[in-house]
């Protein structure tokens, strides 16, 4: 079944002064926190985004975004109230 | 110009809005719900507007009722938000405002489901979750036994919800329906969603093409926006032998495989459509 909706990343480099909130700001790597396989994560990723790992497919959460520190987690499942 | 966009997660449509709001010279404050304390005693106002993109549509509502209560405008407002995200209830305002709709009853138990199929004009009929999305949980029954099994799953299985049966006339559609993305009462942009299955939904799959926005699009989707009170809307449209009907109106709509195909900066539309509500 093809997922509700596409974890791809967007190939959306924003400007962060335009929005309050927490944005990666260039291209950096880091470890998946499920399977240890390392992450491309694109500039322009924020906070709350949900993204696959390219490793084990699993769905990750970007949690934090701080001074170049990126947290990530399994990402919240899908709920009944989710969609449009 | 400052606009509060309120989410749980970022998807591709949040950051088409951000990216809009930049070229359009509009500064987003992000209200992240899972991080936000809702007390208005204490909460800080410093945007002109606020845009739900709630993914979950019951922290959504709760959201825009909030905001609604510090005078600010919400796009969408909570009355059009509990319309629409209740199937049963934008069955109800559509038929009671004569925009054409599928036939659809709600029964509560077996034997009155079995009467409601006939009334309908027998099997096949779709049951469907009253909330939710993406077409979770949408079930064509082709017949009784179908019918007695789903339900007792459904009273055995689900909550409270699940045990209220939303039940609709099954169409067969010619591969396709129509996605019409309206702003204001005016259609901006429409795609077909091209299956095989009879579920179309872009979630499940189906392939997306451009649809012409004729007259008769155009009409059925203001009816159908100024039945639900406005605002920004997706409406799942139905071509049928009586014409076009209106199947389900989304109110957090996703539209980020519709710009290309119809060549629509919906996103732009809905940012200016935020600017137009502060200035009017």
């Amino acid at each position: 079944m093809v997922p509700p909706f596409e974890f791809r990343r967007a190939p959306l480099v924003i400007n962060y002064l335009i929005a309050e909130g927490a944005f990666c700001m260039g291209k950096t790597s880091i470890k998946c926190p499920i399977c240890g396989g390392q992450i491309n994560i694109l500039a322009g990723t924020m906070e709350a985004e949900i993204i696959n790992c390219s490793h084990c497919s699993n769905r990750l959460l970007v949690a934090k975004i701080n001074d170049g520190q990126i947290i990530l987690e399994e990402a919240p499942s899908i709920e009944e109230d989710w969609g449009e | 110009m400052n606009i509060g966009l309120v989410y749980s997660i970022i998807r591709t449509d949040e950051k088409l809005l951000i990216k809009a709001a930049e070229k359009l010279g509009i500064k987003i404050k992000l209200i992240g719900l899972e991080k936000t304390v809702l007390n208005p005693d204490t909460y800080q106002v410093n945007f002109d507007v606020i845009l739900i993109r709630s993914v979950s549509s019951v922290k959504g509502l709760e959201a825009a009722k909030f905001f609604e209560s510090l005078d600010i405008p919400v796009i969408n407002n909570s009355v059009v938000a509990s319309i629409c995200e209740n199937k049963f209830a934008t069955s109800l305002i559509l038929k009671k405002f004569k925009v054409p709709t599928l036939k659809f009853a709600m029964v509560f138990d077996l034997p009155q489901a079995f009467e409601a199929v006939k009334q309908l004009g027998g099997f096949p009929v779709v049951i469907k979750p009253i909330h939710g999305s993406w077409g979770r949980l949408v079930t064509k029954i082709n017949d009784k036994d179908s019918l007695e099994a789903v339900l007792e799953h459904k009273h055995v299985l689900g909550s409270p919800y699940h045990k209220v049966y939303y039940i609709e006339e099954y169409i067969e559609k010619p591969g396709r329906d129509i996605r019409a993305f309206v702003i204001n009462g005016k259609a901006v942009a429409a795609i077909y969603r091209n299956s095989f299955h009879w579920i179309t939904n872009t979630a499940r799959g189906s392939q997306v093409s451009n649809c012409p926005i004729n007259n008769n699009l155009a009409d059925i989707c203001q009816q159908a926006s100024e039945a639900v009170g406005g605002g920004v809307l997706a409406m799942d449209i139905f071509e049928t032998k009586e014409g076009l009907k209106v199947n389900e109106i989304n109110h957090t709509m996703e539209f980020k495989n519709s710009e290309e195909p119809t060549g629509v900066s919906i996103s732009g539309l809905i940012m200016k459509y935020c600017k137009e509500v502060v200035y009017v």
